[in-house]
């Protein structure tokens, strides 16, 4: 298929890890962060890391917006699916992610209508072919996602839906970086940035991290060679001592964004002014809620919902998968007791999950030959 | 026209759609501008139904980038095959 054949070729793939085995210096060790899960899963899908010298390391960050939602959001969700004549959506990675005591697809085996949908757009038509009953969406992700949510919640409105409500838990990408970068056990030498999240939000948002942290950061692709070529792009930045922000996705990422999408974001959303991810804790200002200009078909408005804060499993170690600090196959429950069959942490759970990518490839533990 | 128009359910997403960076190339067979949607084929041949919102005016053999069924950018270049 054109744009992706000729971003998996083979012979250029190879060049390109001969180029990164030029520009690396023996003896220094690096780590580069990608950012996003769907990085995390082409990387392993295509072998990406198996043509890097040792001592480039990769590490994956917090980008998987399944792998992000604390235990207490999905009380809320199981909470509301199980009132009686709601039909509660989401999608299907959701299903599985544990709650408390259950998770969605257990609370539809209890009884509730659970449904799974491919779009915010499927649910909204679910309300409109049942108008006795009353159908919420689970909105998860970052900012790639939340244009569609804020979308369908104006045709929700245009079309006077009465019956449909969301359930927000849109998050955003640049306090969680902040985050990671302020913290004291993580270095890192650069970032492979989210593609698609740029799509929506431009370049400029990550200008902070060249500006006050001194790190390269390369807006990359999904196809095995532009995940390659971002790391030459950051390699190259680095030996040159340079920090900036190059976009390597120029054939879809367009430096200023998406402007309709910023401006519908803008009029549906609000920041929250704290919100929970999974292992890294309250982050002020990375979680969206419908503005007062849409809570009427704000679902944590319609419905009781516990809010409660609930402790992440003290086997799971999510939370430093999550910031990068371990590897999957580290946490002692990864392929034991936690498997993408019966997951205990959610990393496990959605295929962009860095946990579920090394179990799915057979990424138990390795060794490279050190440069 | 926009009851005509499929529900995106048949589609198989490549990756996990509910990640940050999963999204999907496809290919605009009709568009229906008044309600803001187009019917798309995706790689797999599934049809699925678009929000065009976000890209502006579309027209029949336009690829675009698909993320939750909602187009997020027009790609360059003919439809795919």
């Amino acid at each position: 298929m054109k744009f992706v054949d000729e971003f998996r070729n083979p012979t250029l793939g190879r060049a390109l890890a001969g180029e990164i085995l030029s520009l690396v210096e023996p003896g220094r060790h690096y780590k580069l962060m990608e950012v996003c899960g769907g990085h995390t899963h082409a990387i392993y899908k295509y072998g990406v890391d198996d043509l890097l010298p040792a001592n480039v390391e990769l590490v994956h960050g917090p980008g998987c917006p399944v792998c992000v939602i604390p235990m207490g959001r999905v009380d809320d969700a199981v909470a509301i699916a199980r009132q009686p004549g709601v039909i509660f959506t989401c999608f299907g990675d959701m299903l599985r992610v544990p709650g408390s005591d259950h998770c969605l697809l257990e609370a539809k085996a209890a009884g509730a209508d659970v449904r799974m949908v491919y779009s915010p757009l499927d649910a909204l038509r679910i309300a409109k072919d049942n108008p006795d009953r009353e159908v919420v969406f689970l909105a998860i992700g970052f900012e790639t996602t939340a244009p569609s949510t804020a979308l369908t919640l104006k045709r929700a409105r245009a079309e006077m839906v009465h019956n449909f409500s969301c359930l927000c838990n849109h998050v955003t990408i640049v306090p969680p970086l902040r985050a990671l970068l302020e913290s004291p056990d993580l270095r890192l030498d650069g970032f492979i940035g989210p593609g698609h999240v740029a799509t929506i939000v431009g370049a400029r948002p990550f200008q902070f991290i060249a500006d006050d942290y001194a790190k390269p950061v390369v807006i990359a692709g999904f196809e095995p060679l532009d995940i390659l070529a971002a790391i030459v792009m950051i390699l190259g930045q680095i030996g040159d001592g340079r920090s900036e922000v190059e976009n390597q996705y120029r054939r879809v990422v367009p430096d200023e964004g998406n402007l309709r999408a910023l401006e519908v974001m803008a009029e549906v959303f609000t920041l929250r002014p704290h919100f929970e991810w999974r292992g890294l804790g309250f982050i002020s200002h990375s979680g969206l809620r419908l503005s007062d200009a849409y809570a009427d078909l704000d679902a944590e408005r319609r419905f009781d919902v516990p809010g409660v804060r609930v402790a992440d499993p003290k086997a799971c170690q999510c939370g430093e998968v999550l910031k990068g600090v371990i590897k999957p196959w580290e946490c002692k429950v990864f392929g034991s007791a936690c498997t993408p069959e019966r997951p205990i942490g959610t990393c496990m759970v959605s295929s962009e999950g860095a946990c579920a990518a090394y179990y799915n490839y057979g990424r138990f533990a390795r060794e490279r030959e050190v440069l | 026209m926009t009851g005509a128009l499929p529900s995106s359910a048949g589609a198989i997403p490549v990756h996990c759609i509910t990640c940050a960076d999963a999204a999907e190339p496809v290919s605009i067979v009709s568009v229906d501008a008044a309600a803001g949607l187009a019917c798309c084929t995706a790689s797999g041949g599934e049809e699925i139904t678009v929000q065009t919102a976000l890209v502006g005016p579309v027209t029949v053999g336009q690829r675009l980038l698909v993320h939750a069924g909602t187009a997020i950018v027009t790609l360059a270049g003919e439809a795919a095959p």
